[in-house]
Order: C-alpha cells, then sequence, then structure tokens
C-alpha cells in the first residue's frame, strides 16, 4: 500500500511532540508526587506518580454534567525506572462503528452526497521513558454495543447516533470528537435507503488542525444488495484541512480495493416466540 | 559348477533343534535379526513423527479433535505395519495366529458393539460438527462446555465445574443443543406488572432501561411483548440482544436495571394474589368487628359488633 506522506518512518505508535494536538492531548511531566487532573471532553483522568507506580483513575460525566472524582476506581502500574512522562494521544475505538442518522435519507442512483460524522476518541496512554509503555486506552464516551448483519453472522460493533450533518462549523469541534467526512455514492441500479453506515475506522487516522481533529476521508460507493460496497480511505488530510498533521496512524492499514459491507439492513430479524 | 554349503553351518544347522533361537540366528542368520531391530528402531520413531506431524497439519487446517483422530489412525496402523513387518523378518508365521483371530474376533465383535458403535457415531459427529471444542452445549438435562471431542466420547465441563463424559453414541440419539453457535444471544425477561399500570408507559420504561445498558445491542432491537392477561399480573415480555459472551452479565444487570427504575417510577410489581369480590351480583360479605379485652372502640361497653356494607 502506498503510504501517504504524513506517516511518520517508524512504525505507527509513539510520536513526537510536534505532531500531537493541543492540550489536553501532548506530554505530561511526571514527577514524584504529582497529581494530575486532566479533562478530555467529558472524560476526566487522575494521574499521580508514588514512587516508581503510576496511579491513574478515571470517571465520566454525570446526568447532571459534574465529574465526580469520589466514585473513580484506581489503577496502579509499576513502571521501569526513567519513566518520566505521560503521553495522551488520541485514537479510534477498537470497533467498526455502525453509524445511525438521526434521520435516515435516501440516495437515490447516481447520486453522492458528503456528511460528516464526529467520533468519539479514546485516549491512549503511554508511559515515556527509555521505552514507550501504553499502559491504556479509555473511550471518551462509552458507545452502546450493536450488532451489524443478521443473527447468525455479523460483526460486533459500537453504535453511534449522528446527525449526519452536511456542513461542520468551529463549534461542532470538541476536543474529545473527531470529524469523519464520509463520501457517499450510489452507482447501484437502486434506490438506496440509508439507515445504518458501518464506518471502519480501524482504517481511519487522526489529523489535527490546530485544536480541530480531522479523520482521512471514507469513499463508500454502494454498487447494490447483494454486492459488497467499494470502500476506500484517502490516508490524507480532507480537503477541509489539507494543512491537518498525523497524530494517530491506523490500526489496520486498509488494503486497495477494499470491498466490505457497509450498508446492510438487519435480514431475518424476527421476534419469535418465547415460549 | 558345483555350490558346497559351508561345513561350519551345516554342522550348526544339523545340531539345532528346530524352530529355536539357535536354528533362527543360524538358519537365517544374524542379518535377519539385525533387520528386524533395525525395523523397530527406524520404524516405531518414524510412525511417531509421521503420525503427530499429520495430527498438527490436519489440526491447523481443520480442527483439532480431526487432527487427534488422523494422528491416532496413522499412529496405530503403522505401528501394526511395524510389528507385523518385524514378526515376519524374523521368521514368525502369522497365519495361524489370523485363525485364532478369526474366532476371537467374533466373540470380541459381540463384546465390543457398543465400543464401535461409539467409535462410529465420533466420525459422524466429526463429519457434521454440530458443536466444537468450547462450545456450550446442553444434552438433556446436562449442560457444559466441550473440553474434548474424543474417539469414544465428548467430555464436557459444567457451569458447576463437574466432569461429565457422554459417549458418542449418545449425543448421536439425543437432542443436542448448541448454545453458543451463533454470535448472539437473546435473553427474554418475563415482567409482571399490575393491572392499574399503563401498559404504554411501562413498555417505554423498560425500552429505556435497555437502551441504556451499553451490554444490550441496539441492533437487533430490544422488544416488549404482551404476553398475556396472568391471574395476578400483566405480564409483559422484554427481549434484548447481546453478544453470546454477555449473555449471563446482562441477565443479571438488566433485572436489576428494571427493578431500580420500576421503584423510581413507582410501577407495582404484584405478588401473586386473589382478590374477593363482593359487588352488586353478590351479596354483601358480613363483618365482625371484634375489640381486643381493654382496648377502646367508639362505645367502651360494646365489645364487638356486625356491621354490613349498608351501615355507617
Amino acid at each position: 500500500m502506498e503510504k501517504s506522506p504524513g506517516l511518520p518512518k517508524e512504525k505507527a505508535g509513539p510520536v513526537t511532540e510536534t505532531e500531537l494536538p493541543p492540550r489536553p492531548w501532548g506530554r505530561y511531566e511526571l514527577e514524584e508526587g504529582c497529581d494530575l487532573r486532566i479533562e478530555v471532553g467529558p472524560l476526566a483522568l487522575r494521574v499521580r506518580r508514588i514512587g516508581t507506580e503510576v496511579w491513574m483513575a478515571h470517571v465520566r460525566e454525570d446526568e447532571d454534567g459534574t465529574l465526580d472524582d469520589e466514585s473513580a476506581e484506581w489503577t496502579r502500574w509499576a513502571a521501569p525506572e526513567g519513566s518520566d512522562s505521560l503521553r495522551l494521544s488520541p485514537c479510534f475505538p477498537d470497533r467498526t462503528l455502525v453509524v445511525q442518522p438521526e434521520n435516515p435519507f435516501h440516495l437515490l442512483r447516481g447520486a453522492r452526497i458528503r456528511v460528516y460524522v464526529r467520533v468519539p476518541l479514546r485516549v491512549r496512554l503511554e508511559l515515556e521513558g527509555q521505552r514507550s509503555l501504553v499502559l491504556s486506552e479509555i473511550p471518551t464516551v462509552i458507545l452502546s454495543d450493536t450488532w451489524f448483519g443478521d443473527v447468525m453472522e455479523g460483526e460486533l460493533s459500537y453504535y453511534l447516533p449522528t446527525t449526519a450533518r452536511r456542513t461542520i462549523e468551529e463549534k461542532h469541534f470538541q476536543p474529545h470528537l473527531v470529524a469523519c467526512p464520509i463520501q457517499l455514492s450510489n452507482v447501484s441500479d437502486d434506490n438506496l435507503e440509508v439507515r445504518d453506515i458501518a464506518l471502519r475506522v480501524a482504517h481511519l487516522s487522526v489529523f489535527s488542525q490546530e485544536r480541530r481533529l480531522w479523520a482521512d476521508e471514507t469513499r463508500a460507493r454502494y454498487r447494490g444488495a447483494s454486492v459488497g460496497s467499494d470502500l476506500r480511505m484517502s490516508g490524507k488530510p480532507p480537503t477541509e484541512a489539507s494543512d491537518a498533521t498525523l497524530v494517530c496512524a491506523p490500526a489496520v492499514p486498509a488494503e486497495t480495493g477494499l470491498r466490505a459491507r457497509t450498508f446492510a439492513r438487519l435480514m431475518g430479524r424476527s421476534f419469535g416466540s418465547a415460549s | 559348477m558345483t555350490i558346497q554349503q559351508s561345513p561350519v553351518q551345516d554342522t550348526a544347522a544339523a545340531a539345532a533343534p528346530e524352530g529355536s533361537i539357535e536354528t533362527v540366528l543360524v538358519t537365517e542368520g544374524l542379518p535377519s535379526l539385525v533387520r528386524a531391530v533395525l525395523m523397530l528402531l527406524f520404524g516405531l520413531p518414524a510412525v511417531v513423527l509421521l503420525s503427530r506431524s499429520l495430527g498438527r497439519w490436519l489440526s491447523g487446517r481443520y480442527s483439532a479433535q480431526q487432527g487427534m483422530v488422523a494422528r491416532k489412525l496413522v499412529f496405530y496402523v503403522g505401528l501394526a505395519i511395524v510389528v507385523v513387518s518385524v514378526l515376519a523378518e524374523l521368521g514368525f508365521s502369522l497365519a495361524p495366529l489370523l485363525g485364532a483371530a478369526g474366532i476371537v474376533g467374533i466373540a470380541l465383535g459381540f463384546a465390543s458393539q457398543t465400543s464401535v458403535s461409539n467409535i462410529i457415531s465420533g466420525f459422524f459427529l466429526m463429519a457434521e460438527q454440530p458443536f466444537r471444542v468450547d462450545d456450550l452445549i446442553q444434552v438433556g438435562p446436562t449442560t457444559g462446555r466441550v473440553l474434548s471431542i474424543d474417539m469414544m466420547s465428548v467430555k464436557l465441563r459444567t457451569l458447576d465445574n463437574r466432569f461429565v463424559r457422554i459417549p458418542n453414541e449418545s449425543l448421536i440419539k439425543t437432542e443436542v443443543t448448541n448454545i453458543t453457535r451463533f454470535p448472539i444471544r437473546r435473553v427474554d425477561l418475563p415482567v409482571g406488572i399490575a393491572y392499574k399500570e399503563d401498559v404504554g408507559r411501562v413498555r417505554e420504561i423498560l425500552l429505556e432501561v435497555a437502551a441504556a445498558n451499553p451490554l444490550c445491542l441496539i441492533e437487533p432491537e430490544p422488544k416488549v411483548r404482551f404476553q398475556t392477561f396472568g391471574t395476578s399480573s400483566i405480564e409483559l415480555l422484554l427481549a434484548v440482544w447481546t453478544a453470546k459472551d454477555n449473555w449471563i452479565e446482562l441477565k443479571n444487570r438488566i433485572q436489576e436495571e428494571v427493578k431500580a427504575r420500576f421503584d423510581e417510577e413507582d410501577v407495582e410489581i404484584p405478588f401473586p394474589h386473589q382478590t374477593v369480590y363482593t359487588g352488586l351480583a353478590t351479596e354483601p360479605f358480613p363483618i365482625r368487628v371484634t375489640y381486643e379485652e381493654g382496648a377502646t372502640g367508639p362505645d367502651p361497653e360494646i365489645q364487638s359488633m356486625d356491621v354490613t356494607p349498608d351501615d355507617d
């Protein structure tokens, strides 16, 4: 696969600080006795350094919008000597996202549309020192499980409701959200009712443009109900942010000619009798 | 041209009794014994190596149990070939043995019907693959995880950690339920509510509880079904789907969440009860009110009184 120009030469993983988005992301010094509190959207992290141990707890916003630190549960790691700093970097969730527009729409044959979906990121915590060690990846938002497929086969995914906006403005950007442009086109002979879109985030990169986080563009071509859709991830910053820098490479590099189920209805779905 | 036998050999052969080790060694020669030993030394390891290699290859390509069966088959067949070859090399005739084996075989055949049936059933199980190792299956009253699928039987570990051996023949003849065959499962929760409750409101509450639980799949979507008018309550059914590994956890958590939400919303889950009715179609029930000694009622001198529904 051809590498995009923004990829670092080393294998995807730790990147230099200049490639990380601004606070709350980035590097934090872990001095002895330090007690950090870092908020990333609705997620609050507490990090402490006690001797060679690193303690970490996290809480999320309650329904009333408060972060109750007292309810946090602590996790501890015994770190190797010389682990002096903590890096927070954004990454995508670990499963495919089933994106459901609040208002399903029809994509007529021959039509194309560009929508923007904001995906809640996960926070990757890495301990830096002689070598980089990943401590944990914490979702900023807990997404509900869902199933993409039918009752006999499919893939476990996360559910993400979206407005599938046609434009995106400055006010829509938040530290814990990444804007994913999706170009949909219908090259089949049928009209397509778009109710669910499987967004394969494992193949997406995260780019940073000042305080805005962008994913590379996903192009999905619907070729018919019996054939998988053609998927292509550009691997480059989207046109809306052409000067953005790479902060997280894809977990799984996308192969050219990726074909996968992207639009699917649950076949054979029935309630049945419980008796 | 005349060929003369070695006088030493002639002498030794003439002296030793027929069929003895000495005869064998002398008439057949040491090479024969050496060949037999070499066959053993090279044959056995070759058979073991071949059987293990084949078993590993098949396990990787197909399934662990198929690899195991192939390994054992190759090993025992190879072992038999090596043993027969060694015996033949040593000059032992197998004809009498086979003759005797025929009679013994008939006797063994009758005795081993069940074992042979289990082995053959095992082959069918492996071909059909109604379940695999680590599946959770139910056979009659027994539910457990499949530990191994062997030639004669299937071994299970029950959920309370007991070891169960089920003959293959039984499995072929019995209904077997593979609980974890498909990746997602449905959790069915019967919910009884009082007759006075608004069914529509309760339905919304149940669906909200399901939507709020991250283990509960959004698709297939949760459903609430009106089952029946029960003797003590209206019977509803909340059906939610989850990944098979989360089934038990979801079943426990969602019932607690339903109860907690019902308490918040003041939705009654009635106990089984019976209502005794008296109304227009029946005579009023006579009621007697009795005061305990020392207790005061409307009139201290009245210890009891009869009250009917018409009284004030």
